[in-house]
């Protein structure tokens, strides 16, 4: 009688030890996963940078998926703003190739045939230092008509007034867009 | 007894009168630990912000087109927009209601040809914009533009934005287009005395006006002044809470000669969604003259041999 009572006890005892033990597993996980997204953000941050860092834990797919679902929370004036952002800063790298296919291919076949066509307009009015300022941000539809001013700013002649430009956005998804500008002649 | 031995019967004793509660304890405090793992790791879905909703009236959002209806509405729309933007003339004008090509383009092709170009001078892209919805009437706003994503505004662009309705007429969606609805017929809505015979025939409604096509006949062997644009209110069309007086009269007068009939055509202020029913067209001043032409065409009410209205009921 007294063994019995002695194995419920020790029963007891060992069903205690195994919820604290699960505890500490799910204290543990949860910790773990907090890690992983805080090192996600700092990936997103330092891509827009260029910077490789220590803490780029994921993948080139995984990246662009958290890429996305941040743009996803956007505002749509956000979203318009970072598309454009994203061209500009291909132009500042002078990645001409990869702002080339950001353009809308009726566009591309009315002023820029080929990518050659591009990359001189673009060496021509654009510089590798851009501040871009948002004048008015308009819809057409599933269309948007972003009124920017382009400037630079190690160039800049403060007396000038930079002119205000046109471009259109479209969104087809979360970051699947194409633009077109008014083209300065 | 040793202090060891002592402390686990005391540990013993414990789990003994408490293993129950112990029990109880763990399995709700599993159970939360893991619905709020659950709960923390499900994968949450993001609603991209999207603030153009096409097919929700702006006028009033709860009298949406139906969602079943909104797709085919918006291909026909689609369709109509693409045949003109090709010059397909004769298929963009076969997706007019009959009422529409009547009034609009007197039943002519090239009236309608004539409305294409001058809209559609390069191709164009569009977006449309539910306005309201009125006894089965969609009434959209259409903005067409130059193609700017084909452009990115070199140049700069232009739109020309119109009203449209689509109208269900035997099971198939067409298009009063250029902001005209639809006709209504009246039958046997007349007024009559010993002097004049008014007959209301039809009205063509538009977004913002409606028209009303009237005969009067003249049964006395003197004029009959209806209106001279003089006065005001001489004819207006009772809506119930207000009435609507007769525009631009002074341009259309309505002097009518002994024996003679007449066919006017009275226009009114009238939103077709404004929930309003026009329930009498009023008369308010008929003149009658005898046979001096000069005297009559003045108007005047102290020379007329006689002044009363005539209200129409039009229900």
């Amino acid at each position: 009688m007294k063994e019995k009572k002695l194995i419920i006890n020790i029963g007891l005892v060992i069903l205690v030890l195994i919820l604290i033990a699960i505890n500490i597993i799910f204290f543990i996980n949860h910790n773990f996963k907090e890690d992983v997204a805080s090192n996600n953000e700092t990936n997103i941050v330092n891509t827009s940078t260029n910077i490789n860092t220590e803490y780029n834990l994921v993948s080139e797919e995984q990246d662009e998926e958290n890429r996305e679902n941040k743009i996803a929370t956007f505002n749509e004036r956000q979203r318009m703003q970072t598309y454009f952002g994203q061209y500009i800063s291909a132009l500042e790298s002078k990645d001409y190739e990869s702002a080339y296919n950001m353009l809308y291919d009726g566009f591309k076949q009315n002023y820029f045939p080929t990518l050659q066509d591009f990359t001189t307009y673009a060496q021509n009015h654009y510089t590798s230092n851009m501040v871009v300022e948002y004048v008015n941000i308009e819809r057409e539809g599933t269309i948007f008509v972003l009124t920017v001013k382009i400037r630079d700013p190690l160039n800049d002649n403060t007396q000038t007034e930079v002119p205000e430009q046109q471009i259109v956005v479209i969104e087809n998804a979360v970051n699947d867009f194409k633009i077109s500008f008014a083209v300065q002649q | 007894m040793k202090p060891g031995t002592r402390i686990l019967l005391a540990i013993r004793a414990f789990f003994k009168k408490y293993w129950l509660y112990i029990v109880v304890i763990a399995v709700v405090w599993i159970a939360v630990i893991l619905i709020n793992n659950y709960l923390k790791n499900r994968p949450v879905e993001v609603v991209v912000e999207n603030t153009y909703t096409p097919n929700i009236p702006i006028m009033n959002s709860g009298e949406s087109v139906p969602e079943n209806e909104q797709e085919d509405v918006n291909s026909v729309i689609d369709t109509f927009f693409n045949y003109c933007n090709n010059k397909d003339y004769r298929n963009a004008y076969n997706m007019l209601t009959d009422d529409c090509k009547e009034y609009m383009y007197g039943n002519s092709l090239e009236s309608f040809t004539e409305y294409v170009d001058l809209i559609y001078t390069s191709k164009k892209i569009y977006n449309i914009q539910n306005y309201s919805n009125v006894d089965n009437v969609y009434i959209y706003d259409i903005n067409i533009l130059d193609d700017i994503l084909s452009t990115g505004t070199t140049g700069g662009y232009q739109t020309y934005t119109e009203k449209i309705a689509l109208i269900n007429e035997n099971g198939i969606y067409k298009i009063s287009n250029q902001g005209y609805i639809k006709k209504t017929t009246f039958t046997n809505v007349y007024g009559e005395d010993q002097n004049v015979k008014i007959d209301i025939l039809y009205k063509n409604a538009s977004y913002s006006r409606e028209e009303y096509a009237v005969e009067i006949q003249n049964k006395t062997n003197g004029y009959i002044v209806i209106a001279t644009g003089d006065l005001a209110n001489e004819i207006t069309l009772n809506l119930g809470d207000q009435k609507r007086a007769a525009l631009d009269m002074r341009n259309n007068q309505i002097i009518i000669a002994p024996g003679q009939k007449a066919a006017v055509y009275l226009l009114f202020d009238k939103y077709y969604d404004d929930h309003k029913t026009p329930s009498e067209i009023n008369f308010n001043l008929i003149r009658v003259y005898g046979n001096d032409e000069e005297t009559a065409s003045q108007g005047l009410t102290e020379n007329a041999n006689s002044s009363y209205s005539i209200n129409i009921s039009l229900s």
